[in-house]
């Protein structure tokens, strides 16, 4: 079983809007248990919702975190200001310090 | 006082039929009901319920600490079919103040089968503060509806909220006559769509309430301040 403290909604295909987090405080929370971000599921590539590929909404998650603090276990990639973005095969590996976790299927950038 | 609240098994219906249930029912169950005035729901335990702990259109005006339509009430073990929310809130209808802004505050939830809290409401700023979350299934939301989909003026805020994963208190108790482990999430993406969903969802489909089954806005702001985890 693997706990997360931040879930993309199951069913999202369209649009997150950038989550912005301020002060947020982690208690014994480990690398990946801050998220997993699911990739958009091939079924959704179907004429009734989004036509010949899957709708991308769970390739475009952005969490934003200002002013984090930690305690006891914490992500060895966090620090007070630190971003996480989906895995999006045309993007993510593109940006400037930013680290894949295989657990999380996303990036950690700082 | 002391409530047993029991869901009825004398419903005859198709298979996807849901039952308007709740512990409590708020200003909800006829929805949209513009005519209730003057409810307040403070110091309420409801464990236990089907579908959702508490379910209200009885929000309030936003930042307003002295607020008392619902207050410092908790939920726990709260389970359904697809469903089992420990409170899912929404604006009160009769204030129209609240289209521009409303709040939720002071709720805490434990144990509760999906998701500890939820709001789905129309309106255009949607607050929660104050609330504790406990060894839940799913991770507490929020979505607003709003049908121009590129208002910028739309915003989801949380302020203080605490959430905890495990506790001392098992999924698994010996000889509790039941064990439920599953994958657990503290916080579920928010979002604005255009459409929205009833309280008192009474078909399979659209559950549960956090479902995304409308196309999203795209002119959002989503913020967070002081979550602990």
């Amino acid at each position: 079983m693997t706990n997360t403290v931040f879930a993309v909604g199951s069913f999202v295909p369209d649009y997150v809007a950038m989550h912005e987090f301020y002060d947020t405080k982690f208690i014994d929370v480990e690398g990946d248990a801050v998220t997993y971000i699911y990739d958009p599921p091939k079924k959704w590539a179907n004429i009734k919702d989004c036509g010949n590929f899957p709708c991308t909404g769970p390739a475009n998650i952005l969490l934003s975190f200002k002013g984090s603090k930690f305690e006891g276990i914490r992500p060895d990639y966090a620090t007070a200001d630190f971003q996480i973005i989906s895995n999006n095969p045309g993007f993510s590996q593109y940006v400037p310090e930013c680290e894949f976790h295989k657990g999380m299927n996303a990036w950690s950038c700082e | 006082m002391i409530g047993s609240i029991v869901a009825r098994t004398t419903v005859e219906a198709n298979p996807s039929f849901v039952d308007p249930a709740a512990g409590v029912s708020i200003c909800a169950y006829r929805e949209p009901d513009s005519g209730c005035k003057d409810v307040s729901v403070t110091n309420n335990l409801v464990g236990g319920a089907e579908y959702g702990g508490f379910v209200g259109a009885i929000g309030h005006r936003c930042y307003d600490t002295s607020s008392t339509n619902f207050k410092n009430n908790i939920a726990h073990s709260i389970i359904g079919t697809l469903s089992g929310a420990g409170a899912y809130i929404n604006r009160h209808v009769a204030d129209p103040e609240q289209e521009n802004c409303f709040e939720i505050s002071n709720f805490k939830a434990y144990k509760c089968h999906n998701t500890p809290f939820v709001t789905y409401s129309t309106g255009k700023k949607v607050v929660m503060s104050r609330m504790t979350f406990i060894d839940n299934k799913e991770g507490f939301t929020a979505l607003l509806s709003h049908a121009d989909s590129y208002d910028e003026d739309i915003v989801i805020e949380g302020n203080d909220i605490k959430i905890m994963g495990e506790t001392d208190s098992p999924d698994c108790p010996i000889n509790g006559g039941f064990c439920d482990i599953y994958h657990k999430r503290g916080y579920i993406t928010s979002a604005i769509t255009w459409a929205g969903k009833a309280m008192h969802i009474t078909d399979t489909s659209p559950l549960p309430p956090q479902n995304i089954m409308s196309i999203s806005a795209w002119g959002s702001k989503i913020v967070f301040n002081r979550l602990t985890f």
